[in-house]
């Protein structure tokens, strides 16, 4: 996803609470400063959801080295963090979705991007997905409780939005400004993994 | 594109129709194309896994090296450092990442890293336990760091000298050799005893201040060359307080 001709995420003037700023969380910014028991913090709280990518992409023992490689590479390169653009969980992500293609690519279970044409051929799509079911979770976990029933109903349960306001007792347009509010967060935690590191 | 994903993006232009069409809606779009789909993967229901219980002190152990600020260090013949304290004088200490072997050494360790590959490639490395008429002064058992691998380490006085001896089941890896450490509490700080070697025991360096490393260190290094730490420890192990009577 591109994010040119964008300002970033937290300058754009929509609603009060529709973006992702995680400047004021004091581990991300402890991490940022080069506080090594912050990076425990983070790796404690996204251990897990960085090794489950791994786990289930490269799998067995290797996941633990990718899974290590990404929390050094995400310390040797915290600078380049910039909170208001997107969750650290969706930073990290967008590292260990590098490290783990680029193991694939090494380990040959994936073809060298030696030209356009294999770049093409080499399907990543299955690391992408398991990266996005990944961030999806974290992130649905960040919202606000009647904005995480309302989004679950519509896109796990697949209700239609009358639904969703007969089965909550909300008000329709309380239903899609949820929905809108709930998709805003997660595509700034998912645009975070995009850029990488 | 699923009727699913149509309701939701009807539900966001609901709010402020004025983007529809922009570059910025048409991102937004995409990204309920993402969600929608990943969601409906059902993946998302699934327990995280959670890391190796020892891989954050394999991590620590890195990450506590100033290799990875990218801080470049000159280096003497003896490499006397300990990153934060005093360097000793008699003590063979750097920081993880920044050890140099004698040209020699090195040469040495490729040779004795063919001879482990050798022995590797039967399956299983095991290290020989030693004499029964060694004084054992204090155990400790090396715990594996993210590999399935395990160990034990015996700190000995053997005809008067301090000694360790290794046992050690490792994983063959072609290609690779270990090498065994002790580290500070901090594991700021490194002491190579050299590659791990069946049978060998291991001398101390004379006048070293055990008790400021009593950490016991296996990392597993490829045949490169590279003489630095590879930063991918596979069992360590703490020979504690008894060190500080040793």
């Amino acid at each position: 996803m591109s994010t040119t001709d964008r300002p970033p995420l937290a300058h754009r003037a929509y609603e009060g609470d529709a973006v992702v700023n995680n400047s004021t969380d004091p581990v991300a910014r402890a991490f940022i400063r080069g506080d090594a028991d912050a990076l425990r913090s983070v790796y404690e709280r996204h251990g897990s959801l960085v090794h489950t990518l791994c786990a289930r992409t490269v799998g067995g023992e290797t996941a633990a080295d990718v899974t290590q490689e990404v929390f050094l590479a995400a310390w040797k390169s915290r600078g380049n963090y910039d909170p208001t653009r997107g969750s650290l969980a969706g930073w990290l992500v967008g590292i260990a979705r590098f490290k783990v293609i680029s193991h694939l690519r090494k380990s040959g279970r994936i073809p060298q991007p030696t030209d356009i044409l294999l770049e093409i051929a080499a399907d990543t799509s299955h690391v992408d997905l398991i990266a996005d079911q990944l961030l999806i979770r974290a992130a649905m976990n960040e919202l606000p409780m009647r904005m995480r029933d309302v989004v679950t109903l519509a896109f796990f349960n697949d209700l239609t939005h009358d639904q969703i306001a007969t089965k909550t007792g909300l008000p329709i347009g309380t239903v899609k400004s949820d929905i809108r509010r709930g998709l805003l967060r997660l595509r700034a935690i998912m645009e975070a993994n995009d850029d990488g590191f | 594109m699923t009727d699913s994903d149509e309701r939701l993006l009807a539900a966001a232009r609901g709010i402020s129709n004025d983007s529809v069409g922009t570059p910025d809606e048409q991102a937004f779009e995409h990204a309920v194309l993402r969600i929608g789909n990943a969601a409906r993967s059902g993946l998302a229901h699934e327990s995280l896994i959670a890391p190796p219980k020892d891989l954050w002190q394999s991590i620590a152990l890195a990450i506590d090296s100033p290799m990875h600020d990218a801080v470049p260090e000159t280096h003497s013949a003896q490499d006397h450092r300990v990153r934060d304290e005093a360097p000793p004088q008699s003590e063979n200490v750097v920081p993880i990442g920044q050890h140099r072997r004698p040209f020699a050494k090195k040469y040495a360790a490729l040779l004795i890293a063919a001879s482990l590959i050798a022995v590797t490639a039967a399956g299983i490395l095991t290290l020989r336990r030693g004499d029964t008429n060694d004084t054992v002064i204090e155990r400790a058992v090396l715990k594996p760091l993210g590999t399935n691998a395990d160990g034990e380490v015996a700190l000995i006085r053997h005809n008067g000298r301090l000694e360790l001896r290794v046992n050690a089941k490792l994983p063959p890896r072609p290609g690779h050799y270990y090498e065994l450490w002790l580290a500070n509490r901090k594991v700021s700080g490194l002491v190579s005893l050299g590659p791990l070697e069946p049978g060998r025991l291991y001398n101390l360096p004379p006048g070293m201040q055990l008790n400021r490393f009593p950490l016991v260190d296996v990392s597993i290094e490829a045949e490169d060359g590279n003489p630095l730490h590879s930063s991918k420890s596979v069992l360590r192990g703490d020979l504690g307080d008894t060190l500080r009577t040793a």
